[in-house]
């Protein structure tokens, strides 16, 4: 009943937990193509154009892998028992598992947003071949800005003067062990302490490019016309669960020719000596 | 345990997740996609909840609908025609298809439709097409009772476009605003202010008695449909808002129609998600309470 197709989702254990991924797969693969998604409030609005980003992928002779971090999404686990260490882990546990499934194929880790930041700090550890950017977090307590900004703002809504918190008694709540919610997640003080430690490293924060050694990096930036690639405070408003009707904005835009760029970077980049 | 499942559906790769218990009984729940969310739901709640049931022993699927998360397909250009195509039951033959290929696949009896918004529509749809004896019940969230407006559509085409209609209509606007200002300047405006705002509500409260001109009567055909077969349906509501106008009762309209078969929960504080503090939970614990006692009324799980 189940057919076999070039896209593979399964179930990987990872630390405990299991990860869900799906592998776009290709007949003669140039790279493999690590694809390290947002934040999970972020997730939301932009799966389903970054899964057809990986088709475009596979359909260009690259092999892609998109997962969900522990925790998040499909993947097993408590998010309020997350913290950002476990989505990096995640990323290096992935990265040593694509490795081994595809062989010596160039390894290309790709982030965006928190993706980017994390897939970032992988790779100046040591992993992949090359790094693709998009809008990368530059401190991983962004993240938990925005949570607690859609917290504050849903609090506006719903509750009276006298009983709304202000961001610092939601911090100070977190640091005596109590999470907030926010979008329906549950935001810890783990988590916001973990945040602490991670920030974009300098040298990749612009839009630019470079090389560490002769691994090749790029960081596009992602503009209002790439929403909901991009992240949008429009489209977060209009999909706010107390907005019933939705957005003007379109649904699934033609991202083609920002995808033909960055395929143009990729085969540029794997053209040249195998770094391997 | 949750398993990863790939399908092809009307020639498409449909991508899933299938939860099962370590007794899995013979009725499923077949989740469907809210708005053009992924399948997982904001803040993961349909996973929460798909992992509660199984773990009770009902065997609960998640699939994206072509398009949307992991699933291929192809989408309308915009939300509002997306959200139309929803309201008038677009995906209810997929889902159809869907139901009864989990049914034969993992030999199930009989399956429990659910969804929020969008999912509840596509819900009610697919159960309308569905035999009596393939589905056990619907759970919805949130059943949203309107026909997208083409107003609403026409106001943001001709916005994006910076046409001469949102040109008139922001001359309309400042033209309000400066006849609002004259009236506040003038005596006797706080009286005729309070006289106007009372015969508003009045009419409201009047209109609030009749069936509006955009509900979805369509979808309130399909659920009449199923209540005459004695189909059992628990439905969740969020609260009216206090700040908008009173409007028609449809819950208290479907409770009326449906000869006993509705079950009618209307959530503390919450927004359209379901997701604020204690809701899952509360959804959770309720929605398995209905599903024990349609399992011990009816066929078993």
């Amino acid at each position: 009943m189940v057919a076999v197709y070039k896209e593979t989702a399964r179930y990987l254990e990872v630390a405990s937990h299991s990860l869900y991924t799906i592998t776009f797969g290709c007949e003669s693969p140039k790279a493999k193509i690590l694809l390290c998604g947002p934040g999970p409030t972020h997730r939301l609005y932009s799966l389903a154009a970054w899964v057809r980003w990986a088709r475009f992928l596979a359909q260009h002779n690259c092999i892609a892998i998109r997962f969900d971090y522990r925790g998040t999404g499909e993947s097993t686990g408590k998010f309020v028992e997350m913290t950002f260490e476990d989505w990096w882990d995640d990323i290096l546990q992935m990265s040593a598992w694509a490795d081994a499934e595809f062989g010596h194929t160039p390894l290309v880790l790709h982030g965006i947003g928190m993706g980017g930041l994390l897939a970032q700090k992988a790779f100046t550890s040591g992993r992949g071949d090359a790094l693709l950017l998009w809008s990368p977090s530059v401190h991983a307590s962004d993240v938990l800005d925005q949570a607690l900004i859609m917290r504050l703002s849903m609090d506006l809504m719903q509750l009276k003067p006298e009983n709304r918190k202000s961001a610092q008694q939601y911090v100070a709540d977190l640091k005596s062990g109590m999470p907030f919610e926010a979008e329906g997640y549950s935001w810890s003080y783990r988590l916001w302490e973990s945040a602490g430690a991670i920030h974009l490293d300098p040298a990749f924060v612009r839009p630019s490019e470079g090389a560490e050694g002769n691994r090749p990096w790029r960081h596009f930036a992602l503009g209002t016309g790439l929403v909901p690639l991009a992240l949008s405070r429009k489209l977060q408003r209009a999909m706010h669960p107390g907005a019933v009707r939705g957005s003007d904005q379109p649904l699934s835009p033609d991202f083609n020719s920002f995808f033909t760029m960055n395929l143009d970077w990729l085969l540029r980049i794997l053209a040249k000596p195998s770094p391997a | 345990m949750r398993e990863a499942m790939t399908i092809e559906i009307d020639g498409r790769c449909v991508q899933g997740t299938c939860h099962s218990g370590a007794s899995p009984g013979r009725r499923g729940v077949l989740f469907f996609n809210s708005g053009a969310q992924p399948r997982s739901g904001r803040g993961d709640l349909n996973v929460r909840l798909a992992d509660a049931f199984a773990e009770q022993g009902y065997p609960s699927y998640r699939f994206d609908l072509p398009g949307l998360g992991d699933s291929e397909g192809e989408l309308p250009p915009s939300h509002f025609a997306f959200h139309r195509l929803i309201i008038g039951g677009g995906y209810a033959n997929f889902g159809v298809n869907l139901t009864r290929l989990l049914l034969q696949a993992h030999q199930l009896e009989d399956m429990v439709l659910m969804g929020i918004c969008g999912g509840a529509l596509t819900a009610v749809y697919a159960a309308s097409l569905l035999a009596p004896a393939e589905v056990a019940g619907l759970v919805l969230l949130d059943l949203p009772f309107y026909l997208e407006t083409r107003q609403t559509d026409a106001r943001a085409a001709s916005s994006s476009q910076n046409s001469l209609g949102s040109k008139g209509r922001r001359a309309a606007g400042l033209l309000r605003a400066s006849v609002r200002d004259l009236v506040l300047r003038q005596s006797w405006a706080p009286r005729v202010i309070t006289i106007y705002h009372k015969t508003l509500n009045r009419l409201s409260s009047v209109k609030a008695h009749q069936m509006p001109g955009n509900t979805n009567r369509e979808m309130l055909k399909a659920v009449a449909g199923l209540f005459s077969q004695h189909m059992p349906i628990l439905l969740f509501s969020a609260p009216h808002p206090k700040s908008e106008p009173p409007h028609f009762d449809f819950i208290d309209y479907l409770r009326r129609t449906s000869n006993g078969h509705l079950q009618h929960l209307e959530m503390p504080i919450t927004t359209h998600s379901f997701v604020e503090v204690g809701l899952p939970e509360l959804v959770e614990e309720s929605a398995l309470k209905w599903l024990s006692r349609q399992s011990q009324s009816g066929s078993t799980s």
